[in-house]
């Protein structure tokens, strides 16, 4: 589905030329739930990005579906995006001054049109838990429901890849992990393909496979079978595991 | 598409009414200037040019100079003009040209003054009165014969001929009454006898007034032919085309007096021939044909006419660049207002971009925002400099003294106007965000979003 080959990427130009993505190559088939590791700096984030459209300036080749990226123009860029990726960041990125459902129904001002969105609006964010907050604006909501919504949203245009940077990075350890369920939840009934960037260890140990990077390389691809599968039992563990890690 | 960034812009507006409200002020504040000094601008031109210096209506004269120079204008030169292109109506005027003096005024002071007359003929058509019945020739028509007044009906009198007539219907110039009030009014308050009582005089007042006309004798002499013979005048109206000192009648009564008292060529002679054109856009080149190719004068208020409309779009021109003036600073402030909503909007505006947003969606949101601005804007300025207008009417009506042709409104509107400022306004904002919104579409996705 995702073919990546020799994709290369650079920041700065002469002495101060910095190589963020070195040559990596890489091949995500539909379905899959992959976590991509690596310290900061180590180019994961841009590899995301890069596979998401949203960074368009790569050397290499980008094929989604057999369809070449690497010389989109920016129209048919956005409309792939469009049409294939939802993302969910760390930050949430959802607007303030708009409520829940009105920044989970966003996409709907570009690309093809949505018949009644509201109607669309409602149904995911009750996928999501949030169905008593949909009026309530992203300062009245926690963290966890922030990025409900920021999930709810990634749906909206029912993506075939959802693109995850650091989904936990800004909740506590329970909320990250109701979020990773909803994950697991939405790869294993709806087959939406997840990549998710993270740089904590038992977080990509909940993906099915792990992508390690380092200085812009790809340092292992390997498949991982999730521990638990049971939501307490994983909380359990992954709780344990912090703390050792800690 | 455009529904869909429409609904976006509105949002967005309303998000930031705070800085949209700071951005229009310069906006509103320009467009008022540009409204208030283009209607002050038309109102002058409208006042000058149609009641001081008629444009479209060109005076032919007797030439001066040249091969037609000394001729005198008749019927034939009427008839000549009648078929230049452009030329809507020729209208023949004709000058008394014998002594002649008027009586009367004891209805207003308690008694009769004398004065010289000067008096001259127009075709009746020329003059637009409430109704157009009355500065008509009655003298073409034979009325029954009588011994006094009682025998005469219908507001005629017994005249001299044992006749019943009509008076002699005139108008006269507005600006006569407002030179009365303004000079001879306040200079005789200060004199002695019947002149200290001359009171100040309104228009709607002295229409009816009726004096005595003396043709044939004044103070200044007697006329070599004729006897003279004494007819009652009517004051039927005022009119623009009426002569400033004087008193103007249908052109008929000057033609008959005219041949009873200076002989038939008199009355076949006229003084000038006024020449209207279909519109403004003929006066150039008729003005052109009656002067170089048919060897006519035009009388001096038509050169005066040419130069007091250049002046006059001078005038408005510097106005208007003020008001662009104006315009161009509030650009530059709505510029640097967008390009701090752009920078502050970033990672929204990148958010956009990662939800199925093209670049020309985000130069096209942030244009939209600038253009409902500008309309937005542009509207309360053209509303507010309409106000203005009302206020400074309002003012200059009750406040300043009247003066000749002091016009009823200083400001004259056209529907255009509105449409254009309106226009200006939105291309002004359009300008100012242009810049912001090539930036905003330019925002790199991948790093706004990651917080870099």
């Amino acid at each position: 589905m995702i073919d990546v080959k020799n994709v290369s990427k650079f920041y700065g130009e002469g002495e101060g030329k910095t190589t963020v993505l070195d040559k990596v190559s890489l091949s995500i088939d539909a379905g899959e739930f992959v976590a991509i590791i690596g310290t900061s700096g180590s180019g994961k984030t841009t590899l995301l990005n890069t596979i998401g459209t949203l960074d368009s300036r790569f050397e290499g080749s980008l094929a989604i579906d057999g369809k070449e990226l690497s010389n989109l123009g920016d129209q048919e860029a956005a409309k792939l995006r469009s049409k294939h990726f939802g993302f969910v960041f760390q930050q949430f990125n959802l607007l303030d001054h708009l409520s829940a459902i009105e920044n989970v129904i966003l996409p709907r001002f570009f690309g093809e049109v949505v018949q009644s969105p509201e109607n669309l609006g409602a149904e995911l964010l009750k996928k999501v838990g949030l169905e008593k907050k949909i009026n309530a604006r992203p300062p009245e909501l926690s963290g966890g429901q922030k990025q409900r919504i920021a999930i709810a949203r990634a749906l909206f245009r029912k993506p075939k890849v959802i693109l995850c940077d650091e989904p936990t990075g800004s909740l506590d350890r329970k909320t990250g992990l109701e979020i990773l369920d909803l994950f697991t939840e939405l790869n294993d009934k709806d087959n939406i393909t997840l990549i998710m960037v993270t740089h904590e260890e038992h977080i990509a140990k909940l993906a099915r496979r792990i992508i390690r990077m380092e200085d812009g390389k790809i340092v292992s691809d390997e498949v991982n079978i999730p521990e638990v599968a049971d939501r307490a039992l994983k909380l359990d563990t992954v709780t344990k595991r912090g703390d050792e890690n800690e | 598409m455009s529904n869909r960034i429409f609904s976006l812009v509105s949002q967005s507006v309303k998000r930031n009414k705070r800085d949209f409200i700071f951005s229009s002020i310069g906006i509103i504040v320009g467009i008022g200037t540009l409204i208030f000094f283009t209607a002050l601008g038309a109102g002058v031109k409208e006042t000058v040019l149609e009641k001081i210096f008629v444009i479209g209506q060109l005076e032919v004269v007797k030439p001066s100079v040249g091969l037609f120079a000394g001729n005198q204008l008749s019927d034939k030169d009427v008839n000549r003009l009648t078929d230049i292109d452009g030329v809507k109506g020729v209208f023949p005027k004709m000058k008394l040209t014998f002594p002649t003096s008027a009586r009367g005024g004891k209805a207003l002071i308690g008694k009769d003054i004398w004065a010289e007359l000067i008096a001259d003929g127009i075709p009746p058509e020329l003059v637009q009165l409430d109704d157009p019945n009355v500065f008509q020739d009655f003298g073409a028509i034979d009325g029954p014969a009588c011994e006094t007044g009682k025998d005469c009906k219908d507001g005629t009198y017994c005249s001299e001929e044992k006749k019943c007539e009509m008076p002699i219907p005139v108008v006269i110039s507005p600006t006569l009454v407002e030179i009365y009030n303004g000079s001879i009014h306040t200079a005789m308050s200060g004199a002695s006898g019947a002149l200290s009582m001359l009171p100040k005089l309104e228009k709607k007042s002295l229409i009816g007034l009726e004096f005595e006309g003396v043709f044939g004798k004044s103070y200044l002499g007697r006329s070599s032919k004729g006897k003279t013979e004494t007819k009652r005048m009517r004051l039927v109206g005022f009119s623009d085309q009426a002569i400033t000192l004087g008193a103007t009648m249908p052109i008929g009564y000057v033609k008959r007096l005219n041949a009873k008292f200076k002989g038939q060529s008199a009355s076949e002679e006229y003084h000038s021939i006024l020449v209207e054109t279909e519109s403004n856009e003929y006066v150039a080149e008729v003005s052109r044909i009656l002067k170089d190719e048919m060897g006519y004068s035009l009388s001096e208020k038509f050169e005066q006419a040419e130069r007091a409309g250049l002046l006059i779009f001078l005038m408005t021109l510097v106005f208007n660049l003020i008001s662009l003036i104006i315009l161009a600073i509030a650009a530059v402030n709505i510029m640097h207002t967008f390009l701090m909503l752009v920078l502050e909007r970033k990672r929204e505006l990148a958010l956009m971009r990662a939800v199925g947003a093209t670049r020309s969606n985000i130069r096209m949101l942030v244009l939209g925002e600038a253009v409902l601005l500008g309309l937005i804007g542009g509207s309360v300025g053209t509303l507010l400099g309409f106000i203005s207008t009302l206020v400074v009417d309002l003012v200059f009506k009750n406040y300043v003294v009247d003066f000749p042709f002091k016009p009823d409104s200083l400001f004259a509107f056209e529907p255009w106007m509105f449409g254009a400022a309106i226009g200006v306004s939105i291309l002004f904002c359009v300008l100012g965000a242009a810049i912001p919104a090539i930036r905003a579409s330019r925002i790199d996705p991948a790093s706004a979003l990651s917080g870099f």
